[in-house]
């Protein structure tokens, strides 16, 4: 980053965009995700109410797409406390230790969860599993940085 | 890994900040290195010797060394 340059929490575009610069293009691509997703919705749920379900859907898609928006378009170096090399930061081998410990545990539990579904004939609903799975991996990636944190 | 981080970085009259900024990584990172808790990658360990003027080997001891004489 150039000398000089402000810094700020949300940054700026490559190009220097800021406010309804940077902000504008991230709606608009908001908009274009929550639409997709509400569109996909409406034509394969098997709701008696799809539309209602696309709208729901798209309204909660939407605030992630605009975060998707503001992703792909800022500059990293123009926001506020950003590093210039994250790669040789020490936090990057916190995450890489919480991702492994996390995947190795994720063999363990579906593992675990296969054989107990084949032994005990329980049927579940597969959506559920992967719920169920996302948040278990989720938090154990969670804890495992913590503590990795911790005792750094 | 043993080390004369923090000493020499004290001699200069740096904060841990100001060294995480010259070295373009975060204030953590100095903190565990300095600590012994986080052994720097070699283009870390480079710029590190680099910016204090020294080798490698004058910053860096790994704890159960002996050297060759």
């Amino acid at each position: 980053m150039e000398s000089g340059t402000t810094r700020s929490a949300w940054g700026a575009t490559k190009a220097g965009r800021r406010g309804l610069g940077l902000w504008g293009p991230a709606v608009a691509i908001g908009v274009v995700a929550a639409g997709v997703v509400a569109g996909l919705t409406f034509a394969f749920s098997p709701s008696e109410t799809p539309g209602l379900l696309a709208v729901v859907t798209g309204v909660t898609a939407l605030p992630v797409g605009v975060a998707l928006g503001w992703a792909i378009q800022v500059d990293r170096t123009s926001m506020t406390g950003a590093v210039e090399r994250p790669e040789e930061s020490v936090e990057s081998r916190w995450l890489e230790q919480a991702a492994f410990g996390a995947l190795f545990d994720g063999f363990a539990m579906i593992g675990l969860g296969a054989g107990a579904i084949a032994i005990t004939g329980v049927e579940v609903a597969a959506d559920v599993v992967l719920v169920v799975l996302w948040v278990l991996l989720s938090v154990d990636f969670g804890v495992r940085y913590l503590v990795v944190r911790r005792t750094a | 890994m043993n080390n004369s981080l923090a000493e020499r970085r004290t001699q200069r009259g740096w904060s841990q900040a100001r060294l995480a900024e010259i070295l373009g990584v975060s204030r953590q990172t100095i903190i565990s290195i300095e600590k012994g808790r986080f052994d720097p990658a070699l283009p870390l360990a480079f710029r590190l010797a680099h910016t204090f003027d020294c080798s490698i080997e004058d910053l860096f001891t790994p704890e159960d060394w002996h050297p060759r004489d």
